[in-house]
């Protein structure tokens, strides 16, 4: 409990009753319905592409279903897929294993080729 | 023999000469110390800017070494680039990192929804148009609830841009979406007959989403 900052949610409670928030949030709230049209779309460029993924997730996380970070490797199977100790705001309280996922996996295009030619 | 003795006076001085050596030491071990320890200036401080995108001022933090691999972090509700400044912290020595509020968030404008269509799809020709104001050709997609719907739709129209993804608790499938969204998907079925209770529900800090309060409480930590 102590790992997580109160000024993190009372600052973003404060946002989210400024003037005119509201009505840009429910605006937008509302276009998220195009992202359910799109999923197939996502999960087809995926599978054409096959970009490197890493799947970072927590697993106090009441927004989605927890099924979803496995469901990644239908669309590309050699994903890493790590669930964490934390919540939906995952960074709040899990900053150091993030960041050091981030790093095993954010490699220069050169260093990719260099791993690949040395094996 | 004669020829190697020296004067007292040279003694002397050598003498003296050493014990100033000595009496700098402890110095410099501590301005060495402090080069290694945790004294030591943060050598890419994150830089707080803003930039003309669109007609729009969107403001963008950004940190590292500008020829460091990229990655561009996209944020969620109710957030801003500010959320990534624990990772910006940390990964700045080796990486180019780059955040962004999109418009009605943080610090960038928030126009007014009668002149300005707030869709994922408009957020995403903005952080496209934005990406290459900053001349970011390639980068790392890092993408937090909403970051996920805005990075997967600039990713389609520029793959040549992605060099991977990152996904941090963002949806690509429907069943992603639980049982708990129910009240929102008859949100999207019905708006007029809705709106009132999706307002409650998204942006109360009673809310079932973690949004705000909640999520320090059960999102967050440890149940």
């Amino acid at each position: 409990m102590d790992r997580y900052d109160p000024d993190l949610w009372t600052d973003e409670f404060a946002f989210l009753n400024r003037p005119g928030q509201p009505d840009i949030q429910s605006d937008l709230f509302y276009d998220y319905r195009t992202n359910v049209d799109s999923y197939p779309e996502w999960q087809a460029w995926m599978r054409e592409k096959k970009p490197r993924l890493l799947v970072i997730w927590g697993k106090y996380d009441l927004s989605f279903d927890l099924g979803e970070p496995e469901r990644y490797r239908q669309d590309l199977p050699n994903a890493q897929v790590h669930i964490l100790d934390a919540g939906h705001f995952a960074l709040d309280t899990a900053a150091d294993e993030i960041a050091a996922l981030v790093r095993g996996f954010v490699v220069s295009s050169r260093e990719r080729f260099l791993t690949r030619r040395t094996g | 023999m004669r020829l190697f003795k020296l004067p007292r006076w040279t003694r002397c001085l050598q003498v003296l000469c050493m014990a100033l050596v000595v009496s700098a030491m402890p110095t410099s071990f501590q301005l060495l110390a402090q080069a290694h320890g945790k004294e030591r200036p943060m050598k890419y401080p994150t830089l707080h800017r803003t930039i003309q995108v669109d007609g729009l001022s969107i403001f963008y933090r950004e940190a590292g070494p500008k020829d460091a691999p990229t990655i561009l972090l996209m944020h969620g509700l109710p957030s801003s680039s500010r959320m990534f400044e624990p990772l910006f912290a940390r990964l700045s020595d080796r990486y180019h990192l780059v955040a962004a509020d999109y418009p009605g968030f943080g610090h960038s404008d928030w126009p007014d929804p009668k002149q300005f269509a707030y869709t994922f799809d408009h957020y995403a020709d903005i952080m496209n148009h934005f990406s290459e104001a900053l001349g970011l050709s390639h980068y790392t997609l890092y993408m937090q609830d909403y970051g996920g719907p805005v990075g997967f739709r600039m990713a389609l129209a520029h793959p040549d841009r992605v060099e991977a993804l990152i996904v941090q608790d963002a949806v690509a499938h429907n069943e992603g979406l639980g049982a708990n969204w129910k009240a929102r998907r008859a949100f999207w079925a019905d708006r007029a007959a809705n709106e009132s209770a999706l307002r409650t529900n998204l942006l109360s800090s009673n809310d079932a989403h973690p949004s705000c309060r909640k999520r320090s409480e059960r999102g967050s930590l440890r149940p």
